[in-house]
């Protein structure tokens, strides 16, 4: 598979049709096999790796007692990142880890630098892991670590390129056998400890010395935000993937306080060096069982940490290459074992080579460092995402206290590098600084990435800023207006439905209007308002009343009534005074009316300047299923933008679907259904089809039985008629099963 | 959905699909389940994605290309048979989770699988694998797995036991009757020296309150080992309907010792058959 054609990754479920009725569709749909237990467990598995066993002994020594403060402060930092990550997972539209949220706030920059850290990151993580396995195995084999440690990374690269189906099965009897041994070491441990070693001297190189050592060991807290990118096969990800993500920093953050609080009070710090110092210990207290206890739950955790970094750094690897951020062939699937095997291997090879630098607190902390960058980052994230006010981003789970919460935990993030070593400052600027280089050589000429950096700034910045400048009353803002002519306000509330809906994220203005008719030869003279004075405001009530939906939504809702000879200079004028940029029009009705309501239609079509929908409402509305049937023009690009607000405010279900012709081939279907995946971007989670029909009519009648909302935007069914609207009317006029909305858009009038 | 609206209250019948090759007797047998009890059928192929990529990056894949394609063949297959299928390529991790997913999202009211009698690697026979027994623990669906021997000419025979998985057995047994008109016998194998007689009056009260055809054609037969007994009548028959242990003790396997060795002896098409939960 080539980097372009994983970009189909777009929806949760894409389906075809080849011969157009419901009985010959083949669905593609993602199995969701992890509950809240596997989903947890593949979080502690994550964290839980080399640095309990390893890193007690450094950070000891270099803070004293204090050390559990500083493994505390680590669990404080992920969990404030945690927070965020739990929004922005269950408020995005498709599943992804760190890059993926990191990229689509801040832009394809950032995520390059982003994508690039985070494989750097799992990289030197695994080199740690695997010299922690290596000097564990060392001490009673005899073999140099680095040469056990090159020969684990070669074993496990195998292993992932021949596809270990198995090796994610392992990982919660490993998370469980870890859990007993570490609960059993310390249970045995409690009647040797003594308190008074650790409050006696509970700090004694400094405060600044703790926040060093959460420096070096916040790779023992790195790899929570996986959770997210497995976001798509957790059962109920609204619920379990905040449960998953915040329970397992917490639980890890109580074994980590527990066992460091126990350690420290066993022997005094200055005797609690080295990186087997939990094995020793155990050893000296439990007897030589104990050693090999520790030993195995070590080898056990070195092993299965490194091969969750390498699986790992292989997904990030491809979610670049989606964004084409990255050389297509790294990501070419091997077509046996179906996995990435290049970018395995460069993983694998990166790693071996690593290794060699021998410095395990070293690796620790850049390792630290590159996954700090990214959860700040993810802070930040989440408070763009969320201010940018995105029709597309819906979370689930929202981080109290905002937008403190997250900006705190951007700079206590932050704060933690400023405590590295210089050496570890220069290797992972170096390779930030390679990152950029290498999207600006390649990247940016490729990408079409966009981040939502630009709506933050509109909704998140300017438009708060302007609207308390408004309240100043120094400017008049002018919100997007959306006009909904109302001949009988208590009858038509599905409309003004349809425009709270499709107002979208932009928060604008509805104007619900009444076109009171006079007579021709009315004197339209002042005093016509003191005349009608009890109708107009009783229309005007009714309006107001109806508008309620509106203001449901968070939009402005204003009412008028026109006085008029004509309703279609009154709705002409209305919408050009008014700014409108989009008219919503009802459906004409069947008798003596319809012909003269088609001329209206027409004359509209013709001459108004803002985009037009016309509804033809039928219960219920919100629709729950919504179908959009569109073609390359702007009018399908009305409809699909449509469709996509509607079915984000209406939480519903959206199929977005083309018609092709009998003879077009899975290779045009393919491609016809990339296509659309490509103009849904990320905006929503949307069923993609190839409806194979002869016509749009023919497509629009077969499909209409199964939604519950039929949203059409084309280039026109009949050739020869000037307009789109009254031909389409026409057409689809006897479908009455289900809600109908015909899109048409002016030219020249951007989509907003 | 808006779909269901349209055919109804129908239940929806989940088929699993490996390879077309031995879906034909799993569609004939849904053809016949869809028609006795108006259910709708889904046919799903399970596409398994190594842990080192994201399921959603196998679209476009060949895997699901060719999912695809089987169950387009499986469609077909139904067509002629008279039956609408609707086609489901699930991707999941392993096949199970997939059919236990693929179950949950269709939300089926039962799950129809088949179970190769030989092992398509190394051409031995197999026992009921993890596959089933993890599908069997976790679905919620009732559940048939298929193991097929030969078409029903004319006889069906039913091993009851205890009435656990009576509701679902009689919906099959009732099925398969209206459709091949085949005669329907009761098993019942007991150890030497049981209460033949009444256990007898027990399992006919027990068989009349779920509506089963030919009720008096039941035997308790007693024999030095009734399980061997139970198959070698079974190999009298073309179909043997054999429900899953309700309560399997840890040491048996989760549809029960019986189900499984019928399921593996037996020379006759073999379905277990558990109820919903």
């Amino acid at each position: 598979m080539s980097a372009d054609d994983t970009s189909l990754e777009a929806t949760s479920t894409d389906a075809t049709s080849k011969a157009g009725g419901s009985g010959r569709v083949v669905e593609v749909e993602l199995a969701q096999g992890l509950g809240l237990m596997e989903a947890l467990t593949i979080g502690v598995g994550t964290m839980i790796g080399a640095g309990i066993f390893v890193l007690p002994g450094f950070i000891l020594t270099e803070t004293g007692p204090a050390a559990s403060v500083a493994f505390l402060l680590g669990g404080i930092v992920a969990l404030l990142t945690a927070l965020s990550t739990a929004e922005i997972a269950t408020g995005m539209p498709k599943s992804g880890g760190g890059y993926y949220f990191v990229s689509r706030a801040f832009g394809p920059m950032w995520g390059a630098i982003i994508g690039w850290s985070t494989w750097f990151g799992l990289i030197f993580a695994s080199a740690f892991y695997m010299m922690g396995f290596g000097e564990y195995v060392a001490t009673f084999i005899g073999v140099s670590p680095s040469v056990l440690a090159l020969g684990m990374t070669v074993g496990l690269t195998v292993l992932n390129i021949t596809g270990s189906k198995g090796a994610g099965q392992a990982q919660n009897v490993i998370v469980g056998l870890l859990a007993v041994i570490l609960f059993l070491f310390m249970g045995w441990s409690i009647p040797s400890a003594d308190p008074t070693l650790v409050t006696r001297d509970f700090a004694p190189m400094g405060w600044g010395a703790v926040v060093g050592g959460t420096a070096t060991l916040f790779v023992t807290y790195c790899g929570f935000a996986g959770i997210a990118s497995m976001a798509e096969e957790i059962k109920e990800p609204a619920k379990n993937l905040p449960r998953a993500l915040l329970g397992s920093v917490i639980s890890v953050t109580i074994l980590y306080v527990l066992l460091m609080l126990i350690v420290a009070a066993l022997r005094p710090y200055s005797e609690l060096g080295g990186s087997t110092i939990v094995a020793d210990l155990a050893e000296e207290l439990m007897g030589g069982w104990g050693r090999w206890m520790i030993m195995v739950g070590a080898i056990m955790a070195t092993v299965s940490s490194a091969n969750a970094s390498i699986m790992a750094a292989s997904r990030i690897s491809f979610a670049m290459g989606r964004d084409r951020l990255i050389w297509g062939w790294i990501n070419e699937v091997h077509p046996k074992f179906r996995v990435p095997h290049r970018a395995i291997a460069v993983t694998g090879v990166l790693t071996a080579a690593i290794t060699f630098f021998g410095n395990i607190e070293l690796l620790a902390e850049v390792s630290g460092f590159l996954h700090l960058v990214l959860y700040g980052l993810i802070s930040i994230a989440c408070v763009i995402l969320r201010s940018a006010d995105l029709d597309s981003y819906k979370p689930a789970f929202r981080v109290p206290l905002f937008p403190w919460l997250p900006i705190v935990g951007a700079l206590v993030t932050f704060g933690v590098i400023f405590f590295m070593g210089p050496l570890t400052l220069i290797i992972g600027g170096g390779l930030v600084a390679f990152a950029l280089l290498h999207y600006f050589v390649m990247g940016r000429r490729r990408t079409n990435l966009e981040g939502a950096w630009p709506f933050f700034l509109r909704n998140g910045v300017l438009e708060p800023a302007l609207a308390q400048v408004e309240k100043w009353g120094a400017v008049e803002e002018e919100l997007p207006t959306t006009m909904v002519p109302v001949a009988n306000p208590e009858h038509e509330e599905a409309r003004l439905h349809v425009a709270a809906a499709v107002m979208g994220p932009s928060k604008g203005r509805v104007l619900a209007v009444n076109v009171f008719r006079v007579p021709p030869d009315e004197d339209m003279s002042e005093d016509v308002f003191e005349r009608y004075y009890q109708t107009i405001e009783q229309r005007n009530e009714r309006l107001q009343a109806a508008s309620k939906p509106v203001r449901d939504a968070g939009g402005e809702a204003t009412s008028h009534v026109i006085i008029s000879p004509s309703v279609f200079q009154a709705l002409l004028s209305a919408a050009e005074t008014s700014h409108s940029s989009l008219v919503i029009l009802g459906w004409p009705q069947p008798g003596e009316g319809r012909e003269k309501q088609m001329n209206l239609f027409d004359s509209l079509d013709g001459h108004l300047r803002s985009h037009l929908l016309v509804l033809r409402d039928h219960e219920p509305i919100p629709a729950p299923d919504i179908l959009t049937i569109i073609d390359n023009s702007r009018h399908g690009d009305l409809a699909l933008q449509a469709a996509t607000r509607m079915t984000n405010q209406w939480n519903a279900n959206l199929t977005v679907g083309t018609v092709l012709p009998e003879d077009a081939g899975q290779e045009h279907i393919d491609r016809v259904e990339e296509d659309l995946d490509r103009r849904i971007g990320d905006t929503v989670r949307a069923t993609i089809r190839a409806i194979i029909a002869p016509s749009l009519v023919d497509a629009a009648h077969a499909e209409a039985p199964h939604y519950d909302m039929l949203v059409v935007g084309h280039g026109g069914v009949n050739e020869a008629a000037d307009g789109i609207v009254v031909p389409l009317i026409d057409e689809l006029d006897d479908i009455t099963n289900c809600s109908m909305l015909i899109a048409r858009a002016h030219e020249g009038l951007e989509l907003q | 959905m808006a779909n269901q609206d349209n055919n109804g209250d129908r239940k929806t019948l989940l088929v699993g699909i490996s390879n077309p090759d031995t879906a034909a007797h799993l569609i004939h047998l849904a053809n016949v389940l869809a028609e006795y009890a108006q259910y709708n059928v889904v046919a799903t192929h399970i596409v398994t994605a190594p842990p080192q990529v994201e399921l959603s990056s196998m679209r476009g894949s060949r895997e699901i290309s060719e999912g695809r394609d089987v169950l387009m063949q499986v469609i077909e297959a139904g067509e002629q048979m008279g039956v609408e299928v609707r086609g489901v390529v699930e991707v999941a991790r392993q096949v199970d989770e997939g059919l236990i997913s693929a179950a949950r999202n269709q939300d089926a009211e039962m799950l129809l699988v088949g179970f190769s009698e030989r092992d398509a690697e190394t051409g031995s026979e197999r026992s009921f694998d993890r596959i089933m027994h993890r599908v069997a623990r976790e679905t919620e669906s009732s559940l048939i797995i298929q193991k097929y021997r030969r078409e029903i000419e004319d006889s069906i025979l039913v091993t009851v036991a205890t009435d656990a998985n009576l509701e679902a057995v009689s919906l099959v047994v009732n099925a398969l009757h209206a459709a091949t008109g085949a005669s329907v016998s009761y098993l019942h194998g007991v150890p030497i020296g049981a209460d033949v007689d009444s256990l007898h009056r027990e399992l006919t009260d027990m068989l009349e309150q779920y509506d089963l055809p030919f009720v008096e054609k039941l035997t308790v037969m007693p024999a030095d080992s009734p399980i061997d007994a139970v198959i070698e009548e079974a190999n009298r028959h073309d179909f043997t309907i054999v429900g899953a242990e309700p309560r399997p003790s840890l040491k048996e396997s989760i549809l029960g010792s019986w189900a499984e060795r019928i399921g593996t002896q037996a020379e006759s098409t073999v379905l277990v058959i558990r109820a919903k939960r």
